[in-house]
């Protein structure tokens, strides 16, 4: 994704966004997931930038707000008449719940739930983890690195914030890469 | 009649004027004053992380991104705290006394580290002397975050094998609303900024229980550390480092197995009581899983990897790249 379409992703959300570009933008959210997550983002960021954060999400309301934008979509495309960008503020507005919520209503997830993500291969937990597993942690990025390097790095580095904690510099949260850097975003 | 003689005075002092001399005075003693009083900043900036009950969000900048996150922390003896991701993959770790659980939805996996230091989180080192040698810290004027008055607090590495910081500590109680690792050219690298944030009286267990994880999770476990105690650097130990950065002085020294690995990894902490290193060495072979092979990072973290002797060495840290690389190619085997 160029910088371009990130400043223009970063301006719909502030609606600030010319008609004619949002227009063109829109349309191509319709079919890019990334455009749609990184909107997401943004959206999240501003909105805790706003202190608008839910701080809980009902699950399953993700599949329903999907389902309402594939709708919202279907009945665009059908070409019925009504004003373009007031079609698309609702169904904008559902995937940024949808977004935000595929990432918190996982937070929701109660043991036995079998929750998304299923056809996941599944050792028993305290099971002696095995060679392959090391796929499993690798899910932070470390420039330019392979899954089992990044997983013994990883290891690595969670270990060493604890000691860096405790002997350097305090911060608030040690372990803020480990949880932010993402591998999908490579 | 005669006069009183006059007090004499110093020639020179009588032809500087009094605002001057004042100002001279001033610029000569502001310096260590302001590092004193920035360092009681900092002092202050440590008790309120680890003692203070705290909840909030804020927002994580590093490569041109954002992610949000929500903290939850618990200070005192029982120490705990959690850490979970509002955007990207939901991804949770709860750290406390006993250790650190990482709950990484993205792979299913928990993985929980008990090799850990011993003890309640720790302050900052109290030898401002020793620091200053390593860093200017000064103030840095105030600045409002989140609609509260906060004190800029500025520390610089004296050289370029350490990075420098920016904190925006709340006037009240000191905690770091806004903050900024920053390179010795005093370029940011990564910045976290509170959106939202109480202290609160207390906070209750079930705010610090993890919610991500279940029974379709593996659980990764490793052994603690051989010993509780951390062992001097000479004893058993087949390894010398020949270059360390100056103030580097070794925190700890011990042997414990990896979470996923199960791999027995000898540890050795080196850092100048702000910067921190860890040098990891296990036993390498063509069954080994792959180790890091020269430089990589993830944003301010650095890490560097080398085999050596039928051994792979890694050292990581939040120090640049040639800090770690010197460090890493200075490591030897004792004869």
């Amino acid at each position: 994704m160029t910088d371009q379409v990130k400043e223009q992703i970063s301006a719909l959300v502030d609606d600030a966004l010319p008609q004619q570009e949002r227009s063109l933008l829109l349309a191509r959210m319709v079919s890019d997931t990334t455009l749609r997550e990184t909107w997401s983002r943004y959206t999240l960021i501003q909105d805790a930038l706003r202190n608008h954060l839910p701080e809980r999400v009902e699950p399953g309301l993700s599949q329903r707000v999907m389902a309402a934008l594939d709708a919202e979509a279907d009945h665009d495309r059908s070409g019925t008449a009504r004003p373009r960008f007031a079609g698309w503020a609702r169904p904008l507005a559902g995937l940024a719940v949808a977004a935000s919520v595929a990432v918190l209503a996982v937070v929701m997830f109660q043991p036995g739930d079998p929750g998304p993500g299923t056809g996941v291969q599944v050792a028993d937990a305290g099971a002696p983890p095995v060679a392959e597993d090391y796929r499993r942690v690798d899910t932070s990025q470390w420039q330019g690195q392979q899954a089992p390097v990044s997983e013994r790095l990883n290891q690595y580095l969670v270990n060493h914030n604890e000691f860096a904690a405790r002997n350097g510099m305090p911060v608030v949260a040690p372990h803020v890469r480990i949880v932010g850097f993402d591998q999908e975003r490579r | 009649m005669s006069r009183r003689p006059r007090v004499p005075s110093f020639p020179a002092a009588s032809r500087i004027p009094r605002w001057l001399a004042l100002l001279l005075t001033a610029a000569l003693f502001s310096q260590p004053l302001a590092a004193g009083e920035a360092f009681d900043w900092l002092d202050r900036m440590s008790a309120a992380i680890h003692d203070l009950n705290y909840r909030g969000t804020f927002v994580y900048q590093h490569n041109g991104k954002l992610e949000a996150m929500y903290i939850v922390h618990r200070g005192g003896e029982d120490s705990r705290q959690r850490l979970f991701a509002l955007s990207g993959a939901a991804r949770e770790v709860v750290r406390d006394q006993e250790g650190v659980t990482c709950i990484l939805s993205d792979s299913k996996a928990v993985m929980v580290d008990r090799s850990l230091p011993r003890g309640p989180f720790a302050a900052l080192p109290r030898d401002l002397e020793q620091l200053n040698r390593y860093y200017r810290f000064s103030l840095g004027g105030t600045d409002r975050v989140l609609e509260r008055h906060s004190r800029v607090v500025v520390v610089e590495p004296r050289d370029d094998y350490r990075y420098g910081y920016r904190f925006w500590l709340d006037r009240e109680h000191a905690l770091p609303l806004r903050s900024a690792l920053v390179t010795a050219a005093g370029r940011p690298l990564e910045q976290m900024m509170f959106t939202q944030l109480e202290v609160l009286e207390q906070v209750d267990d079930a705010a610090l229980r993890p919610e991500l994880g279940g029974e379709h999770f593996t659980r990764f476990e490793g052994p603690g550390p051989d010993t509780e105690e951390e062992v001097p650097a000479a004893a058993g130990s087949d390894w010398e480092f020949t270059w360390l950065p100056a103030g580097f002085e070794l925190r700890g020294h011990n042997w414990h197995g990896m979470p996923v690995s199960g791999q027995r990894v000898e540890h050795w902490v080196y850092g100048d009581g702000l910067a921190t290193v860890s040098v990891y060495i296990e036993t390498y072979d063509e069954t080994s899983p792959p180790g890091l092979q020269g430089l990589s990072n993830m944003g301010a973290v650095n890490a560097m990897g080398r085999t050596l002797d039928g051994h792979h060495v890694t050292v990581v840290g939040e120090v640049p790249a040639e800090t770690v690389e010197r460090l890493a190619m200075g490591v030897r085997r004792n004869d």
